[in-house]
């Protein structure tokens, strides 16, 4: 580094910002810690909302950049979906570097979200990629295994410190259909669990490989899940959930889902991450007590075993691609519900 | 030596204010560090709206001695076909620190700095970022992406305005809305005789002329038995063309003028002059400060028939009813040129 240069980084700069307004948007505070507890966002729209001129602002109506505005929220990570070959191009490997770069600059946190397919993967669907459609089992393994690598070697080459790696997405009756599903067969869904586990560790050795189940309340489920990969030998280290409410069940809701983490937690001695939440955007007041009721119970799991909350693309909103369950207004201003994240 | 000098400067630099306490002590400020996904690319059509090219930045948190807003720091992605940036083709402020493009919207750039379809060409990006107006501004590094910009499919309604003998097409009109209903600019002479076809060609399948009949100078006739239509006036001309009332119209253009802002929204006070080689119209324009409400261009000084706000950059839409006006942040003495010669879309540009 050049002496300028070095000058100038460490340069204290004193200036005045506009007199009176000082405080009205405080997104850097220099006093605040980052806790070990994640709050993040899934922000996997974010490029393709502003490629579409979608502006976001802060309460106040000053427009921002996204992710900081989600910083200045209180949220310190975010997660991204990552697609094998998706047909409009958002979402790739390098859409997701672009992201990871921006979230990484602000100081936050990444999760990766790995769908295993070209497009959505979830409860209803999980379609394998088209260039995979014809391979044999073996060759499925590793074709995950060479994906999962590929992309977070990129990742890393790019100085991108990944915590948290979601080997499927929603795989509550596996992925990869048909050879890994389930109900058909667990072995194979936990050998391709596996190949993801393995891959992840391969570059990220500290990072954690979360299998993500939807329906965070329904302890069957998630038991018939990790039963099944535990007795066929997958890998994991933490169980990932969702969980969507609405205003009228939150309460219950969340009892049967903080439930179930205790189970997870001393079934399996995983720890648990609450990888996909959301509520109605206009039904912030119902969403905002049912978070903070959410942290809060989660927060009290004993030795820090639930490490975080995730609400699923809380920038949505104006009926951005038809869904309604983000946390800002149709102003593109943040809802009471992320009162929670700070 | 001449860093020292700079580094002290910035730690004089010290700006009135009212109150004890408004001053904050901010370290950090580094320029930003840029890449994009793409250093070579092919635009296609058939890709229109998928994401062709993202340019990203990454800049350090800013230190501050009290909470302060990141948005503290204005960056501008700068795009240009030079390397030394001499002219900027292109500046956008964001927010955001990256900017994501389809093969449309980066195509529709290229076009407009001046790329040729299919030829190969580089594009220069760098991102200047300002802290105050006090500070020196800092420049990431500059990062050239080789792109062939594709021709887009012209998929516009037009009728072709052919001289007499249908071997010349110098003009053209244009239903933006599909509707039937054309228009355009054209300039010719008195009594120039026409016909109005839908392709440029002696064989195109409707070839409008005039009634064939005393007073049907102004009815539209696609008949064998047509005449050709001719226009009564001289000079820079509004033709418009009604194909389901089968009439048409003709409006002399006396003059169009800027208007804004900057001279208090006169409707005479800076008029417009016909570049008839280019095409285009031109004005030289003096502003101290962006135009809050946009500029507008008024015909024939009336206020309800001017160009103003269009959705797409560098384009203008002409109104008939209220509508604010364009774009123009543009501080200095600068030229502002207005090309109409294609009724699909109005454009200008600012030189």
């Amino acid at each position: 580094m050049k002496i300028s240069k070095a000058l100038l980084t460490v340069a204290y700069v004193v200036l005045f910002v506009s007199c009176g307004n000082k405080n009205e948007f405080p997104d850097i505070d220099p006093g605040k810690e980052e806790k070990n507890f994640a709050k993040g966002a899934d922000i996997g729209w974010i490029t393709e909302m502003e490629s579409n001129n979608v502006k976001f602002y802060n309460s106040a109506g000053v427009q921002m950049d996204g992710i900081a505005l989600l910083k200045s929220l209180g949220m310190n990570s975010i997660r991204l979906r990552v697609w094998v070959n998706p047909t409009n191009g958002w979402n790739s490997k390098e859409d997701v570097l672009v992201k990871a770069k921006r979230a990484a600059a602000l100081g936050m946190k990444v999760m990766i979200n790995f769908h295993y397919s070209d497009s959505w993967a979830d409860p209803g669907q999980q379609n394998k990629p088209a260039a995979w459609v014809s391979l044999s089992f073996d060759q499925l393994k590793s074709a995950v295994n060479a994906h999962t690598k590929d992309v977070l070697d990129l990742l890393k080459k790019n100085n991108i410190a990944v915590g948290w790696v979601q080997v499927g997405n929603e795989t509550g009756n596996g992925m990869l259909w048909n050879e890994g599903k389930a109900d058909q067969n667990m072995s194979n869904y936990a050998q391709l669990t596996n190949a993801g586990y393995d891959a992840v560790k391969a570059i990220y050795s500290n990072a954690k490989v979360i299998v993500h189940i939807h329906n965070g309340w329904d302890n069957n489920l998630f038991r018939w899940i990790f039963d099944g990969l535990k007795s066929n030998g997958a890998k994991w280290d933490v169980v990932g959930m969702s969980l969507y409410p609405s205003k009228d069940n939150w309460s219950q809701m969340t009892e049967q889902c903080i439930s179930n983490i205790r189970d997870m937690i001393s079934r399996y001695n995983k720890e648990v991450m609450i990888c996909e939440v959301g509520l109605s955007w206009d039904e912030e007041a119902a969403a905002e007590a049912w978070l903070k009721d959410l942290f809060s119970k989660s927060q009290a799991i004993s030795n820090n075993k639930v490490l975080g909350v995730f609400y699923w693309e809380p920038l949505a909103h104006n009926n951005w691609k038809g869904y309604t369950l983000g946390a800002f207004n149709n102003a593109g201003r943040p809802t009471k519900a992320l009162n929670a994240f700070k | 030596m001449k860093n020292l000098i700079l580094l002290y400067t910035l730690l004089l630099i010290v700006c009135a204010c009212t109150k004890e306490g408004d001053k904050v002590i901010v370290s950090g400020f580094e320029a930003p560090t840029l890449s994009s996904t793409k250093t070579q690319l092919d635009l296609e059509e058939v890709n229109a709206q998928n994401l062709a090219l993202q340019i990203v930045w990454q800049q350090p948190v800013l230190n501050a001695s009290q909470p302060i807003s990141q948005k503290a720091i204005k960056n501008t992605l700068q795009l240009s076909v030079d390397q030394n940036f001499s002219t900027i083709g292109r500046s956008i402020d964001s927010d955001a620190s990256s900017i994501s493009y389809t093969h449309e919207q980066l195509n529709r750039i290229l076009l407009g700095l001046g790329f040729a379809p299919n030829e190969g060409k580089t594009l220069y990006a760098r991102v200047v970022s300002k802290l105050a107006n006090n500070i020196t501004p800092l420049y990431s590094n500059v990062i050239p992406i080789a792109l062939k910009a594709y021709q887009p499919a012209e998929n516009a309604d037009y009728l072709h305005m052919s001289n007499k003998d249908m071997t010349q097409f110098p003009w053209k009109l244009c239903s933006r809305n599909k509707n039937g209903f054309y228009d355009g600019f054209v300039q010719v002479d008195q009594w120039y005789n026409f016909y109005l076809l839908d392709e440029p060609s002696a064989a195109a399948s409707k070839i409008y002329g005039s009634y064939p009949a005393d007073n049907g100078q102004y009815k539209l006739h696609a008949g064998d038995d047509r005449w050709n239509c001719w226009t009564n006036n001289g000079g820079y001309l509004y033709i418009s063309a009604d194909v389901n009332k089968l009439e048409w119209k003709e409006i002399v253009i006396s003059s169009l003028s800027v208007t804004g802002d900057f001279n208090g929204w006169s409707t005479s006070a800076n008029s417009m002059t016909y570049d008839a080689q280019a095409k285009v119209w031109k004005a030289t324009i003096t502003t101290t400060a962006p135009e809050q409400w946009g500029m507008k261009i008024l015909v024939n000084e009336s206020w309800s028939w001017f160009f103003g706000t269009a959705e797409n950059e560098g384009e203008c839409t002409l109104y008939g009813a209220d509508a604010s006006g364009f774009k123009y942040d543009k501080v200095g003495t600068h030229t502002l040129i207005l090309d109409l010669s294609d009724p699909k879309a109005f454009k200008y540009s600012i030189q």
